[in-house]
């Protein structure tokens, strides 16, 4: 009975039910979006806090600035044992973190033209590519996720030869598949490149005080800690390594007492190495641009969280306003039905059930959209999307049910049965 | 009388209502532009990064929509060649000089303010490729932003500047409008290279242009179905009153006049306590005077326009109904 009342009145008003519908569907998308940003943000916002909250960053170089001097270090007989146990010493360090990274350009073999917007060198096939290498603690240090393949693991930054494991930026997601090989020369050394992963969109680090440098356009490459070399051009290139591996970032507490500590672990790893020439370039307690950035991104959240909640109560008043309507539009066929026997619970269970197919019809399209189209809708998405469907439900039927109860027409016909 | 007033009282909370959220909206808007552009050093969202471009006349090229150039000194400094925007960023103090030549001037941002400016005979100066400029401001706000340590020049001689060494800036509002740019260049002047610059800061974090998108949709459909629905209500009250009006003779064009003034009326009075509501919550960034007016003749003519199209279709549809009925048959029947 309910289900064929409800199959005339929605034939009977097929421009207000398609409205209701649409308006329910937009809200739920933009609130389905709303979720999905603000998860986005508290979990990039937390990793940044996690990462920068309480730290300083201290760059460590090499010495080496003279061109003779250089030369004469690398000339050494133990030159590169003294680099490499220098590098190790650093990685395994008790009162720091040792960050190395550095933005070093690679030479790759672009047959296919799969970095269109690079040109390639002297009409060949030969493309210099924006490349950034991490050590393993740099790369754990600053959380950064895949969206497809996997993460560095320990073993992708040991020595493999020839083949070495990379993670792609996202704008080349497109081009490049998990397992494709990249031919390229890295400090000349000619290795093949082995995409692992892609790093999700707008994957983010601080570098050279910039809290804001982007790894969308670059190819990730690990530091590897490579095995003794077995011939001289290998040694020359694990020199050429090593030193880039040695200039990076230190990340301490902030406080005097573990800046301290750290400067003198430096000083005995520096001791028990041989390794004296090197400085540092000054603390940089100056993470405040990354301050600045977290306080905008939560203006900016409070801003849209504001416009979200007004919006949902204007939804709220306007569908409301539309079941009201609708309701006093038909109190007539109502009180017939009330008449002919159907009790006031019913007429309630009537209109609660047309609510609730409005609101889950609503709910399927919204879900499908940020599903399947949008493509931003998880579990909590989800989770969370139910439930305002359940509180939009409650909240707009309350209304309508209470004047339905409280109609005169209903008092009157209830007057009519008691004296009758 | 009594139904009269009351409706004019619900028109007047519902319009106020729908005001709220339009200036809400656009409270929204100005401060998402001040986010988006003081934490990607004052760039707008599309930046066009020019090469080998020496040879373009600035001044011969006349681009319909807003558009700024700028020779890119360093990574925080620029000297802008045009400027053909209006928006001014966020000054902490001073003001924004003119494109348009007012000699060597300079904004700077607060990092900058504190370690590179001196001051001499009362005036604050900045130095740049052996050219004085005098600062006429610091631009930013409270909290710190990427623009905190932007240098913008205003009329650079560049007459002592290489500038085939030097990058050129183009930055637009619109993306359409940036690609359309860079396929005139490309036309136009073939040497040039041109790539697209990165964004940062909240344009890009928390893709707010797309939030923007969806929250203009959500907010002009909310703000027309409710005046939809407002007007069906009104034209449901004033049904009856209309006929009996009618009746004693009076002409339909007064009738309609009359309920258009009442919309009038309620409009005004819903702009008026919505601006006061504004001012008091501090949600107008700048004056919002242009931007309610036109809102609210817009909102008002709709309003009217609805009176028109409810009584047309309760006209239709009373001429369909009597149709079905045949009343001339019964009319003419003796």
């Amino acid at each position: 009975m309910i289900r064929r009342e409800i199959y005339y009145h929605y034939r009977a008003n097929k421009i207000i039910m398609a409205s209701l519908i649409c308006q329910a569907t937009l809200f739920f998308i933009f609130l389905g979006t709303f979720i999905a940003f603000s998860s986005e943000l508290n979990n990039g916002r937390d990793n940044l806090e996690k990462i920068y909250g309480n730290k300083a960053i201290y760059q460590l170089l090499d010495g080496y600035f003279d061109p003779d001097e250089f030369s004469e270090f690398l000339g050494q007989e133990n030159a590169l044992n003294t680099l490499k146990k220098f590098y190790n010493k650093l990685n395994t360090a008790h009162h720091f973190q040792y960050l190395s990274m550095f933005n070093q350009r690679i030479t790759v073999e672009d047959p296919l033209s799969k970095f269109p917007e690079i040109q390639a060198m002297d009409g060949g096939t030969a493309k210099i590519i924006n490349a950034f290498q991490f050590n393993k603690q740099a790369y754990d240090y600053f959380n950064l996720v895949v969206a497809k393949g996997k993460p560095f693991s320990l073993e992708d930054f040991e020595d493999k030869g020839e083949i070495m494991p990379v993670l792609i930026g996202s704008k080349y997601a497109e081009s490049f598949a998990v397992g494709d090989h990249i031919v390229a020369s890295y400090y000349q050394k000619h290795v093949i490149l082995e995409v692992i992963g892609i790093l999700k969109e707008n994957s983010l680090i601080y570098f050279n005080t910039d809290p804001e440098f982007y790894l969308d356009e670059y190819i990730i490459l690990p530091y590897v800690n490579y095995v003794d070399p077995k011939a001289d051009f290998e040694e020359e290139f694990q020199k050429i390594a090593y030193f880039a591996m040695i200039n990076g970032y230190i990340s301490v507490e902030i406080g005097d007492e573990f800046a301290q500590n750290m400067m003198a672990e430096i000083e005995v790893i520096a001791q028990q190495t041989g390794f004296y020439n090197y400085q540092f370039i000054g603390s940089n307690p100056n993470i405040q641009p990354y301050r600045g950035l977290v306080n905008v991104i939560n203006l900016n959240y409070t801003l849209v969280r504001w416009l979200f909640i007004f919006s949902f109560c204007l939804n709220v008043i306007t569908i409301c306003f539309q079941l009201y309507f609708m309701q006093k539009k038909r109190l007539t066929a109502l009180a017939v039905h009330y008449l002919n026997g159907a009790s006031l619970s019913d007429l309630v269970k009537q209109f609660s059930c047309e609510v609730i197919l409005i609101m889950l019809i609503s709910f399927t399209i919204s879900h499908v959209v940020l599903m399947y189209i949008l493509k931003i809708a998880n579990t909590q998405t989800f989770a969370f999307l139910l439930i305002i469907t359940i509180v939009l439900t409650f909240s707009v039927s309350v209304f309508p049910i209470y004047k339905l109860i409280h109609s005169e027409l209903m008092s009157l016909l209830n007057n009519t049965e008691d004296c009758s | 009388m009594r139904r009269f007033k009351r409706s004019i009282l619900y028109m007047i909370i519902i319009n106020t209502i729908i005001y709220m959220l339009l200036i809400a909206f656009l409270s929204y808007e100005a401060k998402q532009t001040t986010y988006d552009r003081l934490s990607n050093q004052l760039y707008f969202d599309n930046i066009l990064i020019l090469n080998n471009a020496q040879a373009i006349n600035w001044d011969k090229k006349s681009y319909k929509e807003a558009h700024r150039v700028y020779v890119e000194i360093n990574p925080y400094c620029r000297a802008l060649i045009k400027d053909t925007s209006d928006w001014i960023p966020p000054m902490r103090s001073g003001y924004y000089p003119s494109a348009n030549g007012e000699g060597l001037k300079a904004i700077v941002g607060k990092n900058i303010y504190n370690t590179k400016v001196i001051e001499k005979n009362g005036a604050h100066w900045i130095e740049c490729l052996d050219q004085k400029f005098e600062v006429t401001g610091v631009v930013g706000t409270d909290y710190i932003t990427s623009s905190d340590d932007v240098v913008i020049l205003f009329g650079f001689n560049f007459d002592a500047l290489n500038l085939l060494e030097k990058t050129i800036v183009v930055d637009t509002e619109d993306a359409k409008y940036a690609d359309l740019i860079s396929k005139d260049l490309a036309v136009e002047n073939p040497e040039v290279s041109v790539h697209r610059g990165t964004i940062k800061g909240t344009a890009r974090l928390t893709k707010s242009s797309y939030f923007y998108k969806l929250l203009y949709t959500e907010t002009i459909f909310l703000a027309i179905l409710t005046l939809i629905l407002f007007g069906k209500y009104l034209h449901e009250q004033y049904k009856n009153t209309r006929q009996v009006y009618m009746l004693l003779g009076i002409p339909l064009f007064r009738v309609i006049t009359y309920e258009a003034a009442e919309v009038f009326l309620a409009n005004f009075i819903s702009v008026t306590v919505s601006v006061f509501i504004g001012d008091s919550m501090r949600l107008f960034e700048t004056n919002p005077l242009g931007a309610l007016l036109k809102i609210s003749a817009n909102v008002t003519l709709f309003s009217c326009a609805l009176i028109l199209i409810f009584f047309f279709i309760d006209r239709i549809h009373d001429a369909n109904k009597a149709h079905k009925e045949g009343w001339w048959l019964k009319n003419d029947t003796p």
